[in-house]
């Protein structure tokens, strides 16, 4: 039947059609992961009894005529820093191996009212923090394009997952390009909405004015019915915008026509050929479409990783504070007074890279270099966002590659700055909180994926989708499943 | 800590105080790794101050429509329950967090 | 102790009385079974965010505009980094670079006279939980966090302790007659840090200071400031020779009620970095003139505008009426029995001196022992309308506080001896018994000598047991004597 090749709306249809009942379309995906995920190693947890249940629940609402849900039938990963209420949230760290979330994440609340089917949580790199899933306190992920690969960071277990098909959609946050990152190096599609967009209750934060959840899908018109879901106001949320739901699935047009795409030519010269000749093939195709190229200066883009790694590790020292042993989480036995409690159970309990933030982000708010650090970066981030608030009065959205590269092989970049600059193209959108989304363009002579990125305003998610859309239809990347998972299992 | 002219003598001293703020007590080893890090990321990061600001705000709000004024009406809403909330505690006694004696001065 | 000059500045934190906390939806409630009062962001989980609560922003601007204040037209909040077990993220969301109000005065009465104090400013902030101290552990309930807090921030312009209660008696009068907490000190609504250093009279620069925390009673607050001073002081003497600065070193202190002296809790060589910055979860507060002036109209009467109207309309003397006001109990309490009596001199006497003299021994107050005003009132009506005499009202009011409850009017009725003696029928025959004990009175008032009327009225007075109404027995002697 190859129900994998389907997206997530094609699968509803087909459960709205009752070709297929929820509890067959649960049970072959489960079945997929199964067979599977020992490869990728893209789920921390799976959850078929509690999937199975839903499903059978659903089937039993459709039989009896019930309104359904929006993502009815559809299975959904969640990366595992959301909240889903009395599951266990790991955020991938041996802190909190036995925390069982006492509420659900806003977001989650609403996939579920929509009637989506929960299959289990996905791998990251811990708390967050990383752009390869190999921070991971329990493993890495793998790329189904190549297995020795990365799949990306942080939501690198969500991408992976989606990329082999083991689930239509799962769920990924984005901090400095941690959905879509991922998506790129798997070939499929994430965005990353508008700061404020989704709300974060329940999300366990990392940069509080960087996070957003968002999703991760086969298609673009996947991603805007996830929006069309999450995207709602949240009142447990101080920075949850309150603007009415839009609508992201309906009238997606193919073309570009009218459109203007700029391009910060300037910025791109530290490409690879190969990324190169790839970005300026999908500018091609975008040109094809009836949009005008612009050009525009976003040369301060270039202390864009320097600002975000200031910032958000400033933020993420005291978010992570609370990981403390006292209240929650694991407290180190051998702790033998207060002092010793917190210490231990810190360097214990928290892997080499999210103490080294911690401690970068402490050191950048200390008397004495908060002024050189933070609030300089602070400025920065200012001229970053009036950058892109001048580009746009010339362009609709911005177009630039989602990565310099396609991915790399696990365990290769030791040198942290390294690592840092993969996300030299995706971390200006978390500074200045606008919607991006990573679809695939194409693949390298490896054949491992390339992405684009395309960036709007605040608040034109909606657009942004659009633009995606049209690309996706010209080009059907998306359409293209890693080999080895090509198949029915 | 006493300010520094550049970042390169980032050095041990700087490391220990930073875990003393931080509550994170580093092994040997880490120390020594963390250390190389964060020489490296910080003089990275130095290339901000080439930048000119004079003049330029600091972000403190990314939002341009969320300004101002969210508030929340006075009214008592879900609790978290003692059960759950102790469900997920290392160490609890009659109700309470325990935690190790606290000297009081 | 007259060479040297004290500079005390104080940091009076009060817990608003919101029905919830200041950024979770739980009860805003003390003394509750530990952890029963507790949502998902004041015990830190992880995904929690705080939202701001809008009667806290209103209380607080309702105590800016009472204390003369300018409310910020902007304020936003900022996280103070510090790792303690009370604190829920170990970090507290309060008000460093832009507070909600600043500046600010206050008037209080120190031996008779009117000083202002000026405050620096005044700030929101969320409280912290509680550590219970047992031998071998410690408890932590975190009931009380996320209660807000304003911490109001005086300038060093407090110069005694005396002052210092002075100044903190005349914040919580009118914290409490805006009614925005119930600055209960036992429960822990009210508290104190007082920053304190000393310095040679005349001299111009500030020496260190060190911290006195969380006094929580008047009585400590003076005790632990006397002492202190005293340290200082000596210390500064015995090394007259010495650079101040390394005389007297900053650190926090706390009272010790047994050796009676301030200890030394931890010394600030290091100054703790609190590594403040603005918090990102939340949104600034952006208040308009309309208003902030629609808030001023909520206002009731404060202290002052009381103690004015006591004076002008009500004739009492500024120190009686500055008594009756400091306390805001004690002024409604009055205003309840000036409704039912208009004599406001008498009233304010008997509440503010006869009464409390009477009361506290047993450590108690009008309003504790369960006096109400109304029997107050009747007392006083009953002196005005002469239906016993000032003597014996003392004597009732001695009933009252045996019998707090039982009406004066009542009281006065079952007890044969204070029923007035004032028909005339009755008092003659006393009158003529010590008039004809007393002849050489007589002749002596004949003669001029006012001294022997009053000897003879006192007399009278004796043989009534003070039952008889002064004017009464006046009257008839004058009669008697000067008829004949």
């Amino acid at each position: 039947m190859e129900l994998y090749k389907l997206t997530a709306s094609e699968i509803k249809e087909l459960f709205l059609q009752d070709k297929l009942s929820a509890e067959e379309i649960t049970k072959y995906f489960l079945n997929r992961i199964e067979k599977s995920d020992e490869k990728l190693k893209a789920f921390l947890k799976i959850f078929p009894e509690k999937a199975l249940k839903s499903a059978k629940a659903l089937d039993k609402k459709k039989k009896e005529n019930q309104q359904l849900g929006k993502l009815a039938a559809i299975p959904v990963a969640i990366k595992d820093n959301m909240h889903i209420k009395d599951e266990i949230t790991t955020c991938g760290s041996k802190f909190l191996t036995n925390y069982k979330a006492p509420f659900s994440a806003t977001a989650v609340k609403l996939l579920e009212q929509e009637d989506a089917i929960f299959i289990g949580k996905t791998n990251l790199d811990e708390f967050a923090m990383g752009s390869s899933n190999e921070h991971s306190a329990f493993h890495p992920s793998h790329n189904p394009w190549d297995l020795a690969c990365t799949p990306g960071g942080s939501s690198g277990g969500s991408a992976s997952a989606v990329a082999a098909r083991l689930t239509p959609i799962a769920t990924g946050s984005d901090t400095g390009g941690s959905i879509r990152q991922p998506a790129a190096f798997c070939g499929i599609v994430g965005f990353k909405p508008t700061y404020g967009r989704i709300s974060r209750y329940g999300l366990v934060a990392f940069g509080s004015s960087f996070d957003q959840i968002g999703p991760i899908t086969a298609s673009v018109k996947d991603a805007g019915l996830a929006m069309e879901v999450m995207g709602k106001h949240c009142p447990c949320d101080s920075t949850s915008l309150n603007f009415p739901q839009e609508t992201y699935t309906e009238n997606l047009p193919e073309t570009l026509k009218g459109k203007k795409i700029g391009v910060p030519w300037h910025f791109l010269e530290q490409l690879s050929d190969g990324a190169k000749e790839n970005f300026l093939a999908s500018i091609e195709t975008i040109k094809s479409l009836g949009a005008e190229i612009i050009d525009i200066d976003l040369d301060i883009l270039k202390y864009s990783i320097a600002v975000y790694y200031i910032l958000a590790t400033a933020e993420a020292s005291t978010n992570l504070a609370r990981f403390d042993g006292i209240r929650y989480g694991v407290r180190s036995p051998d702790a033998q007074d207060l002092e010793e409690l917190y210490d231990i159970s810190r360097d214990q309990g928290f892997g080499e890279e999210v103490k080294k933030r911690i401690l970068l982000g402490t050191f950048v708010l200390s008397a004495g270099y908060q002024e050189a650090f933070y609030k300089q970066a602070q400025k920065v981030r200012t001229l970053i966002i009036r950058a892109y608030e001048s580009a746009f009065e010339t362009c609709d959205a911005v177009c630039m590659p989602t990565a310099p590269t396609t991915t790399f092989k696990l365990n290769t970049i030791q040198d942290p700055v390294k690592m840092y600059l993969q996300d030299i193209f995706t971390i200006s959108s978390n500074l200045a909180g606008l919607p991006s989304i990573s679809i695939p363009s194409g693949f390298d002579s490896d054949n491992k994926p390339y992405g684009l990125q395309l960036i709007g305003p605040q608040m034109h998610d909606v657009f942004v989708i659009q633009y995606a859309h049209a690309f996706e239809m010209a080009t059907k990347f998306n359409r293209i499943v890693p080999p080895q998972f090509d198949k029915e299992f | 800590m006493s300010k520094k002219q550049n970042m390169s003598s980032f050095n041990k001293q700087d490391l220990n105080d930073l875990q003393r703020l931080a509550r994170i007590k580093l092994s040997e080893e880490e120390n020594q790794n963390l250390l190389e890090s964060m020489q490296k990321i910080l003089d990275y990061v130095e290339l901000l101050s080439e930048v000119d600001t004079k003049g330029v705000p600091c972000c403190n709000l990314v939002s341009q429509f969320q300004t101002k004024n969210v508030f929340r009406e006075d009214e008592v809403g879900e609790l978290l329950s003692r059960d759950k909330f102790l469900e997920n505690s290392p160490d609890q006694i009659g109700g309470m967090i325990r935690v190790p004696p606290i000297m009081k001065s | 102790m007259s060479d040297w000059e004290v500079v005390i500045g104080l940091e009076v934190h009060t817990q608003l009385n919101t029905k919830t906390k200041l950024f979770s939806a739980a009860p805003n409630h003390f003394g509750d079974e530990p952890n029963t009062n507790i949502s998902i962001t004041d015990t830190g989980q992880p995904g929690s965010l705080p939202v701001l609560n809008k009667s806290a922003v209103f209380k607080a601007v309702q105590l800016g505009l009472a204390i003369e204040a300018e409310v910020a037209e902007f304020s936003k909040f900022d996280r103070k980094s510090y790792f303690y077990p009370d604190s829920p993220r170990n970090f507290q969301i309060t008000q460093l670079e832009h507070p909600i109000i600043k500046g600010g005065k206050i008037t209080a009465e120190i031996d008779g006279q009117l000083k202002t104090f000026e405050i620096d400013r005044a700030h929101l902030e969320d409280d912290a939980g509680m550590l219970k101290h047992f031998s071998s552990f410690a408890g932590v309930d975190y009931n009380r966090a996320g209660v807000p807090l304003i911490e109001i921030v005086s300038t060093p312009c407090i110069s005694s302790p005396k002052e210092a209660t002075a100044y903190v008696k005349a914040l919580k009068a009118i914290l409490e007659y805006i009614n925005v907490s119930d600055c209960d000190m036992e429960k822990g609504s009210l508290r104190m840090d007082a920053n304190i250093s000393v310095r040679k009279v005349g001299e111009k620069r500030l020496r260190n200071k060190t911290e006195i925390k969380n006094m929580n009673s008047f009585y400590f607050l003076e005790l632990a400031l006397e002492s202190e001073i005293e340290r200082q002081i000596a210390l500064y003497e015995k090394h007259p020779d010495e650079d101040p600065d390394n005389v007297i070193i900053p650190g926090t202190y706390r009272y010790d009620t047994e050796t009676k002296k301030t200890v030394m809790m931890r010394m600030k060589e290091r100054a703790e970095d609190y590594r403040y910055f603005p918090e990102p979860d939340l949104i600034p507060i952006v208040l308009t003139k309309e208003y902030i002036e629609s808030v001023r109209e909520t206002l009731p009467e404060l202290p002052q505008q009381r103690l004015q109207r006591y004076v002008s309309e009500l004739g009492l003397s500024e120190y009686a009426a500055s008594v009756l006001i400091v306390d805001k109990m004690t002024s409604d309490y009055f205003e309840e029995a000036l409704t039912i009596c208009s004599n406001a001199k008498s009233l304010c006497n008997w509440i503010t001196v006869e009464f409390p003299g009477r009361l506290k021994e047993a450590g108690h107050t009008l309003y504790s022992i369960g006096i109400p005003a109304k029997h107050v009132a009747n007392l006083v009506a009953m002196i005005d309308d002469k239906k016993i005499t000032g003597r014996i009202a003392k004597e009732v009011a001695d009933d009252m506080v045996k019998n707090p409850g039982t009406d004066p009017i009542e009281i006065v009725k079952n007890n044969s001896n204070y029923q007035p003696l004032s028909s005339t029928s009755e008092i003659e025959p006393l009158v003529e018994k010590v008039l004809s004990d007393n002849p050489q009175s007589i002749e002596d008032y004949k003669m001029g000598k006012k001294k022997a009327f009053a000897f003879l009225v006192g007399q009278v007075m004796k043989q009534t047991k003070g039952k008889a109404s002064p004017e009464v027995v006046n009257e008839l002697i004058h009669k008697r004597l000067d008829s004949k």
